[in-house]
């Protein structure tokens, strides 16, 4: 008995020797955040760092915010984030618990004689002893889980960048659309202005009357739809953000970024991207994890009953025994082939979604690449052509207003056609900062120095199935 | 071989013959339609007309008169239909169809009873004839295509030969795709003399061709699908203040011969300062007793007047068409009314959306010439001229009958000098109180 409880002991010291990351991986995370979005993330745990962190977000709010701003704003104060750090903890929690020795059971009998003399004891320590022979196997899968939620993690941090941009965008977009439904209104409103004018003395018809009348309350209606796409941008970003109260007054650069004069490198997308995705990552830790589990589960369910313990005991006659004791379930019924089967199907279903997510960022990325260069050429477009054009037709339209041509109403009805160009241009510009922020997503970041771990592990996968799998590249 | 008088003799008694003949045929009988011939039927042999001679020449304001030589007892023409470009006044020219190189066309001078042969080169990209509206013809000469000849293609000459059988004031143009042809600019005046003139010959003979075109401010080609709107009215292709004045010796016998080819308008041409006689139509000369006293003579579509005065009121005398949109260049009808209106501060609202913008109209458009603000170019569209006394807002139908005592040249002669105290002025606070004039329209201090 004795021999067995020390050699529980032994395995119990190894079993807590081995190595636990303190951080739960939060610095590896902090690290590919820094090189693949160039911010910063900070795990809120009550310690002086949150603090600077909340000093930070003050300091970007106290200022116009531009896209990165926001971004790190975001990465340090929205409360999901700090949520899904937490899985960080719930993970680490659980590798420390698959090196755990299963607590052993004490048993005790006290059996009386109906003689009233003999009094008879029985004492037993029972463990699933075998079970420490599967603690190295169970800490190798909380330790792939812990890898599979620092993975979740960093796309959870991916996503709400891309989030925080898209919604950016979209602000500085409305807010110049804003500005230029201002002028059409100023111009409609000038119209309108003008026909009433000439009505009162006696110079336009009702109809004439009614028309400017209606272009002008669709203006101020025109005016009101886009004050409301503001306020919905907003709120969405004091969402992302994480801010309420007196932090929602920020201000943001009011125009969108110029087009840059270089696109960013568009070779090799879809490899780049199966390579650094890091949901695919994830799902991928998580096949690895279903995999192990296969070959896992059958001995699991064969060993998991099987105790082995130490016997002592006291007949009436006061003689003490000792032995060792052995409880084994009989594999009559449950030979565990049900939980293997369910395992396997478990692997199956992963392999599946791993594949299907394979193919479903092969196709984004090439639609964001596409939409990108369309978007670019879009804006090209309009900033060389489109609107020097509609300025000259503004000029040439007031030339011919000079010679009788044309009417003050046709007039100001060219400036807002120009204007409606201009509106047009800032949704193209919009689009190509949107498409933009999806494609660095896609890309897992738009730093790229850190692609070989991911690809590493998926070429395992590629070597087991013995074919070329739209996870990985041919 | 006949004396030059036996033949001007013989040619006036036949000339005669021949005019009185249709009207000698609608009092014949029916009966007898061998008698009736048409008049360049037994024409006499005339040698050809002299000027200076059988003639006065004409004046045609910016423009000329057809040249022409003599090749065997007849006066031989060339017309050249080809594409010209033709400035209708300083800041507008345009791409137009001519004759020899201008549009209107060289006057065709010659003399009753001259025989012509006329040759006309088409060099424009379409087929053209020349029709010669008002002159009596062999139906062959007529020039309608299709209904009188073959079209003369591009790139080729056809001949012409006739008598003008009675003198007037005729016109030549196209008989093929009249509505492009005539819109582009293809027109001339034809001027037959009299071989004996029965009244003193005039000492000032003036050709003004009347027409109507649509070019679209900005542009510089005639819009000849335009039906009814047309925004430039010219004598002789000029709209003012382009047209060449009118000049003429205070006691000069003065002509105007107007011939209209506008496409769509008559024009009541309106002349200040005198009184005048219809005294020919293309259809030939009023007798005196069917004449009557007239300030303006209307010019239908497609017809000639010819007027006669005696230049005895010295001035600058405005000749002009009284309708009131022929009497502006380029001018849109697409503004807005404005009179009266009281524009508040709409000139700034408007101005920051579009710098440079003016309001204009808010008390009448007489300002609108002095404005000059930008336009569109090749334009002319409300250009006023600086006269003496000011610009002048009037644009296209106008031009200035220049009457001077003591001419020594036709050259214009610049602005009228008037004789002291003939212009009208500012009444004087005295002026006003003796004659008991009230409401004075002044300002109350």
């Amino acid at each position: 008995m004795m021999r067995a409880f020390g050699l529980m002991m032994v395995l119990g010291i190894l079993a807590g020797c081995a190595a636990v990351p303190k951080d739960a991986g939060l610095a590896d995370i902090q690290r590919r955040t820094q090189s693949r979005l160039g911010q910063h993330v900070q795990w809120n745990r009550g310690t002086e760092e949150d603090h600077q962190a909340d000093e930070a977000v003050h300091r970007l709010l106290s200022e116009e915010i531009g896209p990165a701003q926001a971004v790190q704003i975001a990465l340090l104060n929205n409360r999901r984030l700090q949520a899904a750090f937490q899985e960080l903890g719930l993970a680490q929690a659980a590798l420390v618990q698959a090196g755990l020795l299963k607590n052993p059971i004490f048993d005790f009998e006290r059996r009386f004689h109906n003689d009233g003399n003999n009094k008879a004891m029985e004492f037993a320590v029972m463990d699933d002893f075998l079970h420490v022979l599967l603690i190295p196997l169970r800490r190798r899968l909380a330790a792939v889980d812990l890898e599979r939620t620092k993975s979740q993690v960093l796309a959870d941090i991916l996503e709400l960048s891309a989030q925080v941009q898209a919604s950016f965008y979209h602000l500085q977009a409305d807010a110049q659309i804003l500005q230029m439904r201002r002028t059409v209104l100023e111009a409609a409103e000038a119209a309108y202005e003008l026909a009433q004018r000439m009505q009162k003395a006696g110079n336009l018809n009702d109809l004439a009357l009614a028309r400017e009348q209606v272009a002008y309350e669709q203006a101020r209606l025109d005016l009101s739809t886009v004050e409301q796409g503001v306020i919905e941008d907003r709120e969405r970003l004091n969402t992302l953000m994480g801010l309420w109260g007196a932090d929602v007054t920020w201000r943001i650069e009011s125009r969108l970024p110029d087009l840059p004069p270089e696109e960013m490198n568009l070779d090799h997308l879809e490899r780049r991207a199966i390579e650094t995705n890091v949901d695919l990552a994830a799902l991928y830790q998580r096949l690895e994890t279903a995999g192990r589990q296969v070959g896992l589960t059958r001995t699991v369910s064969a060993i998991s009953q099987v105790q082995l313990g130490a016997h002592v005991e006291r007949e009436p006659d006061g003689l003490w025994t000792a032995g060792p004791a052995l409880s084994l379930p009989l594999p009559l019924f449950d030979q565990g082939q049900a939980a293997a089967a369910s395992a396997k199907a478990r692997f199956v279903q992963w392999w599946n979604q791993y594949t299907a997510l394979a193919v479903e960022i092969r196709s984004r990325v090439r639609r964001v690449r596409d939409v990108l260069r369309l978007t670019r050429q879009q804006v090209i477009f309009y900033r060389d052509l489109v609107l020097p054009l509609q300025q000259r037709v503004t000029e040439q339209a007031l030339l011919r207003y000079n010679a009788m041509q044309m009417t003050q109403f046709e007039l100001l009805q060219t400036k807002r056609e120009q204007v409606d160009a201009g509106m047009r241009y800032i949704k193209a510009l919009r689009d190509y900062w949107i498409a933009r922020a999806e494609l660095e997503h896609a890309l897992a970041g738009h730093v790229l120095q850190e692609t070989t771990a991911g690809s590493d592990s998926r070429k395992g996968a590629e070597d087991r199935t013995g074919r070329a799998n739209p996870g990985s590249d041919s | 071989m006949p004396t030059r008088r036996e033949f001007l003799v013989s040619g006036a008694v036949a000339s005669g013959a021949a005019m009185l003949s249709p009207q000698a045929r609608g009092a014949d009988t029916p009966s007898a339609p061998t008698a009736a011939v048409p008049a360049y039927a037994n024409l006499p042999v005339f040698p050809p007309g002299e000027p200076g001679q059988d003639y006065t020449p004409v004046v045609t304001p910016n423009g000329v008169t057809l040249p022409w030589k003599v090749v065997g007892g007849a006066k031989i023409f060339h017309l050249v239909a080809e594409p010209v470009e033709d400035e209708f006044a300083p800041g507008l020219k345009a791409h137009c169809w001519g004759y020899n190189g201008r549009t209107s066309g060289p006057t065709m001078e010659v003399v009753e009873g001259d025989r012509v042969r006329i040759y006309v080169t088409n060099k424009l990209p379409e087929a053209t004839t020349v029709h010669w509206h008002g002159v009596i013809v062999p139906n062959g000469m007529d020039g309608v295509h299709g209904l009188n000849q073959p079209a003369i293609p591009p790139g080729e000459t056809f001949r012409y030969e006739f008598a003008f059988p009675r003198p007037g004031t005729f016109m030549y143009h196209p008989h093929f795709d009249e509505l492009t042809q005539l819109g582009m600019g293809l027109n001339g005046m034809i001027v037959v003399h009299p071989r004996q003139p029965t009244q003193p010959r005039p000492d000032r003979d003036f050709v003004i061709m009347l027409n109507e075109w649509f070019i679209d401010p900005g542009t510089s080609r005639p819009n000849t699908l335009i039906m009814t709107d047309f925004n430039l009215f010219t004598f002789n292709s000029k709209v003012f203040p382009a047209t060449e004045p009118l000049v003429a010796r205070q006691g000069d016998r003065v002509r105007i011969r107007f011939g209209n080819l506008s496409a769509q308008d008559h024009h009541p041409i309106h002349i200040h300062g005198y009184s005048f006689a219809v005294v020919e139509t293309d259809g030939g000369q009023l007798p005196p007793t069917a004449r009557w006293p007239e300030a303006t003579v209307l010019v239908p579509v497609g017809a000639v007047r010819t007027i006669d005065f005696v230049a005895d009121n010295p001035g600058d005398w405005a000749v002009h068409c009284h309708m009131t949109h022929h009497v502006m260049n380029q001018m849109g009808h697409d503004s807005l009314l404005l009179m009266d209106v009281d524009p508040g501060d709409l000139n700034e609202k408007i101005g920051r959306l579009l710098p440079g913008y003016m309001t204009t109209g808010l008390t009448g458009n007489g300002g609108m010439g002095e404005m000059r603000m930008a336009l569109p170019p090749n334009t002319i569209a409300m250009k006023g001229i600086d006269y003496q006394f000011g610009p002048i807002g009037m644009g296209g139908m106008v031009t200035v009958l220049k009457v001077r005592p003591n001419l020594t040249s036709y050259e214009d002669p610049g602005w009228y000098q008037h004789p002291d105290d003939t212009v009208a002025r500012r009444a004087t606070a005295q002026e006003l109180s003796d004659d008991g004039v009230k409401d004075t329209g002044a300002k109350p201090a």
